[in-house]
């Protein structure tokens, strides 16, 4: 339960747009096809499995759909986003040039679900939307992200955790007390 | 009180040619699959499926008669998108609609626009430039501000400013539906419906003919293309005009289309004194779809329409004698005959809802 509330404190963030090299560790490839402008767009993203704020990469590929050449001089956007308990949550990446028609970003999630991953891109011929999904998984207990916590919370765990210490400590001496007596 | 039921009579028949005209064209297109097409109308429904909803999307000019002549007096006409289910009349809501508009092969606009209501309207505002690498420049609503595509807002109409209906004749229109229902959830890639239209701007010609020495204006407005090599044949009292045509039947089968020639012709003069006329298309009497308007007495106005049936039987002769590969349609019209259509003459309001609303 403490972990479920501290990974729900944590900062949502984006860490930008990355260098434009694709990894043959992404995950299964999802493909989206745009038969009207004649593309393919490929998306995968690393690590396979997402972790709660730590940064993952969501790769896209544009291609030409006969011939899979890479489609170049592509301007992009990237909104991720996803739905708890009805409300809508979102980040956008805007201005991502794509020359070589390949392109990538960081992304923090900031908690476990279904994101929907939506990239627009436009060239001089054509604009194009497509839309993939990541799972991101439960993160285990216990494997928390100091670095990312909130000011705020920090003081509150050490306060707590004084606490329990302390509650511990005066239980252990008042039964040795006991046991004296 | 002969007069009032000659009128009588006359508006039922020209509201029973445009009932059968109107169904045959709806029929024709009211075809459940993904992908709807239509050729030369100026405003059209056509349908498709969005899972177990019927999707019909309206495409309609407004004002209803565009032509490159009311264009070059200022008109600015909007285009209607409208997406809605036929079987409840219910507009979708949160739609995004892809638009590509064509002319001649020249893409004009490839745009993204977002409608909270479905219902999108986007005022063209034609500008002629020399410039070979001319395009259009969107302006008025407001970007979405997450995916940035161009929002309608009421009090801020979006507006198309470029090389569109500079030309009249056909004007290819391809809308893909991305969103419906929400902002930001896609349809999937192969469950997006497309639709693929041809409207019609008329284009206009001033010409002149001559008759006993006599110059006479005629102006001829083509709703379904550009039209060519006018002539006047004095001996045969004959007006000639030719149109590109593609003849392919099964083109014509598998679309929406209507061709509708309008000539004007001042009146009174040898070519309009029997008040009735005589009209071929290839050679081939097509008399039966030539309709005057004669209720002004300054002029008559003679409407060639010719509908998709009567399209798919021309075509057939066309091809067995071999003129389809000119990919012409080689018009004639000259003095004489009933009048084609019942021999009647139409009121000017009743043309105006014929050339628009089919």
């Amino acid at each position: 339960m403490l972990a479920i509330t501290v990974a729900q404190s944590l900062n949502t963030a984006a860490l930008g747009q990355s260098s434009p090299s694709l990894s043959s560790s992404t995950t299964t490839q999802q493909i989206w096809i745009d038969k009207l402008n004649n593309l393919k767009m490929q998306f995968g993203y690393l690590p396979k499995e997402p972790v709660i704020d730590k940064p993952t990469e969501l790769k896209f590929t544009v291609q030409n759909l006969q011939t899979a050449e890479q489609i170049k001089n592509l301007s992009a956007r990237v909104v991720v986003v996803n739905n708890v308990g009805g409300q809508q949550r979102s980040f956008k990446f805007t201005n991502i040039t794509a020359p070589g028609g390949i392109f990538s970003v960081k992304y923090l999630f900031p908690d476990s679900g279904l994101y929907n991953v939506i990239t627009k891109i436009d060239s001089k011929h054509f604009t194009s939307l497509a839309s993939f999904n990541v799972s991101v998984p439960f993160a285990p207990l216990g494997t928390v992200n100091v670095g990312n916590l909130n000011p705020i919370a920090l003081p509150a765990i050490a306060g707590i955790i004084a606490a329990t210490v302390g509650v511990a400590l005066i239980l252990k001496i008042k039964k040795k007390n006991k046991k004296t007596s | 009180m002969v007069l009032f039921a000659t009128t009588t009579t006359i508006t039922v028949i020209v509201a029973a040619i445009f009932i059968i005209f109107t169904s045959a064209i709806f029929a024709s297109i009211a075809i459940i699959k993904q992908s709807a097409f239509a050729d030369g109308l100026t405003q059209e429904q056509l349908s498709a499926s969005l899972g177990n909803r019927k999707a019909d999307l309206l495409i309609k000019m407004n004002p209803a008669v565009v032509t490159t002549e009311t264009l070059e007096q200022g008109q600015k006409p909007t285009i209607e998108f409208r997406l809605f289910d036929s079987n409840t009349n219910q507009s979708f809501s949160h739609v995004t609609y892809y638009i590509i508009l064509e002319k001649d092969g020249k893409r004009l606009l490839s745009n993204m626009f977002h409608d909270h209501n479905g219902d999108l309207k986007i005022q063209v505002n034609p500008i002629n430039t020399t410039s070979k690498a001319a395009t259009t420049s969107l302006s008025g609503g407001e970007q979405d501000p997450l995916l940035g595509i161009l929002t309608a807002a009421q009090a801020d109409p979006i507006i198309a400013s470029g090389p569109i209906f500079l030309r009249g004749g056909l004007y290819h229109f391809i809308v893909r539906i991305e969103t419906v229902d929400s902002d930001y959830t896609l349809l999937p890639d192969n469950q997006e419906p497309i639709y693929d239209s041809w409207l019609s701007i008329g284009n206009t010609e001033n010409m002149q003919i001559s008759i006993d020495g006599k110059q006479i204006p005629i102006k001829i407005i083509s709703y379904y293309d550009k039209l060519s090599d006018f002539g006047f044949d004095n001996k045969n009292m004959q007006i000639l005009f030719d149109m590109p045509f593609n003849w392919n039947v099964s083109r014509i089968n598998n679309t929406s289309i209507f061709v509708h020639e309008e000539v004007t012709v001042p009146k009174a003069n040898a070519f309009t004194a029997k008040g009735s006329f005589i009209g071929k298309v290839n050679g081939i009497d097509i008399s039966k779809n030539v309709m005057v308007d004669n209720t002004n007495p300054e002029k008559d106005v003679i409407h060639v329409m010719i509908p998709k049936n009567n399209l798919i039987q021309l075509a057939d002769q066309v091809n067995k004698n071999g003129q389809a590969s000119t990919g012409l349609m080689k018009f004639t019209l000259q003095p004489g005959g009933t009048g084609g259509a019942a021999g009647m003459s139409m009121p000017m309001s009743s043309m105006g809802s014929m050339a628009s609303g089919m």
